[in-house]
């Protein structure tokens, strides 16, 4: 395996960004082989779990998305990172099946799966427990997160592999995308309105994937959450008006906002952490 | 932003600088005197002013994620920033560049 790839990616998964999100960035570095002849026929798809996308043929089914979509709320969330949209992670999953139909990589051990997840969970401060709980209160199992972890190691041996080879891996996954058969189908986008703009984070840091939907046939879809997945807060950008609130004052006393106003502007400044 | 020593300049701008944590009042204040915080810092235990703001529990953690907003005298938000991770906050200059 590739040294340096490897102290980039978990360098990213680990500490800067969480798994799923550095999956993203990793995968924005890899590429794969000759293209195949594209599958102009979408897979079929189930009644009650649509097909939202299809890579050469292989599909990705709306539960799979979101799930991936929940696990990347949590995973972002340990690494105190803002998570991806939904649109963010529907690409990611599809760059990861670029990678995984493009190299051979061996299933990883279960023994290497929990290894890297010790590892990230020292990196995040937090123990198994604190992991399993997130992944429960959206309804997730440790299982599924072992599965994701195992995948990114698979993808992550799959960039060794080609940047051994002598790829530009970057180069070589834009090209794939450009020229693989990948659709995004309208399961992907069965409601109305809410878009990415739905979450409450605005997310200034650039997604460090191609821009998948000028590059695809479905140039842009409307990418909705089902309505079981958990929705962030309000979007911020709502807010015109500042709630009001009485609290209570550190030292003594109470504080009302309004009556706070009345006597100027304020800067309201809101503490992640308090000792 | 070390909001302390930032805080004579806003004051200045004739802004009051008020500071909430999604914590017990206790703990809030012994953050308090540690600090030395002359600026009003208030407790939402139960989250009530953060998740109206829409910051509460955004990185899963059950606390307000770290987040700045300028309210003119019409309670007006002119201004807003959410950070992204914990250490994610605007400098003082941005903030008062923003100040009505």
């Amino acid at each position: 395996m590739n040294k340096a790839i490897s102290t980039r990616i978990w360098a990213i998964a680990g500490v800067g960004m969480a798994v799923v999100a550095g999956l993203g960035l990793l995968l924005a570095f890899l590429g794969r082989g000759p293209t195949k002849p594209s599958s102009a026929i979408p897979p079929p798809s189930q009644p009650d779990d649509p097909i939202v996308a299809s890579v050469d043929g292989s599909a990705i089914s709306q539960l799979s998305w979101q799930e991936a979509v929940l696990l990347d709320q949590v995973l972002s969330g340990l690494a105190g990172q803002s998570a991806p949209t939904p649109d963010e992670t529907l690409q990611r999953l599809i760059n990861e099946e670029l990678v995984l139909q493009a190299t051979s990589e061996q299933e990883p051990t279960a023994e290497q799966v929990e290894t890297q997840i010790a590892a990230l969970q020292q990196a995040w401060g937090v123990g198994e427990d604190a992991v399993t709980v997130a992944l429960e209160r959206v309804g997730l199992t440790h299982a599924a997160f072992e599965q994701a972890i195992g995948r990114l190691l698979k993808a992550q041996a799959g960039l060794s592999s080609l940047e051994n080879q002598g790829h530009d891996t970057a180069a070589w996954l834009e090209k794939q995308r450009a020229s693989a058969d990948i659709q995004i189908f309208e399961s992907a986008a069965v409601l109305p309105v809410p878009t990415t703009q739905s979450s409450p984070i605005p997310t200034s840091v650039p997604s460090p994937l191609p821009t998948p939907a000028a590059e695809t046939p479905a140039a842009t879809p409307t990418f909705v959450l089902a309505t079981a997945l958990p929705l962030p807060a309000p979007p911020l950008a709502d807010l015109e008006f500042a709630p009001d609130f009485t609290l209570e004052r550190a030292g003594g006393g109470v504080l009302t906002l309004t009556e706070q106003l009345a006597q100027g502007p304020v800067v309201l400044v809101f503490f992640q952490k308090c000792g | 932003m070390k909001l302390q020593q930032s805080y004579q300049a806003f004051q200045q701008a004739g802004a009051e600088v008020v500071a909430l944590a999604v914590a017990p009042l206790a703990q809030v204040d012994g953050v308090r005197k540690v600090t030395g915080a002359t600026y009003p810092v208030l407790a939402d235990p139960v989250h009530r002013a953060a998740e109206s703001y829409g910051v509460y529990n955004l990185f899963n953690d059950n606390l307000a994620a770290p987040s700045v907003f300028v309210i003119d005298t019409d309670g007006r938000i002119v201004w807003s920033h959410v950070g992204k991770n914990g250490s994610d906050r605007p400098g003082e200059q941005a903030i008062l560049g923003q100040l009505p």
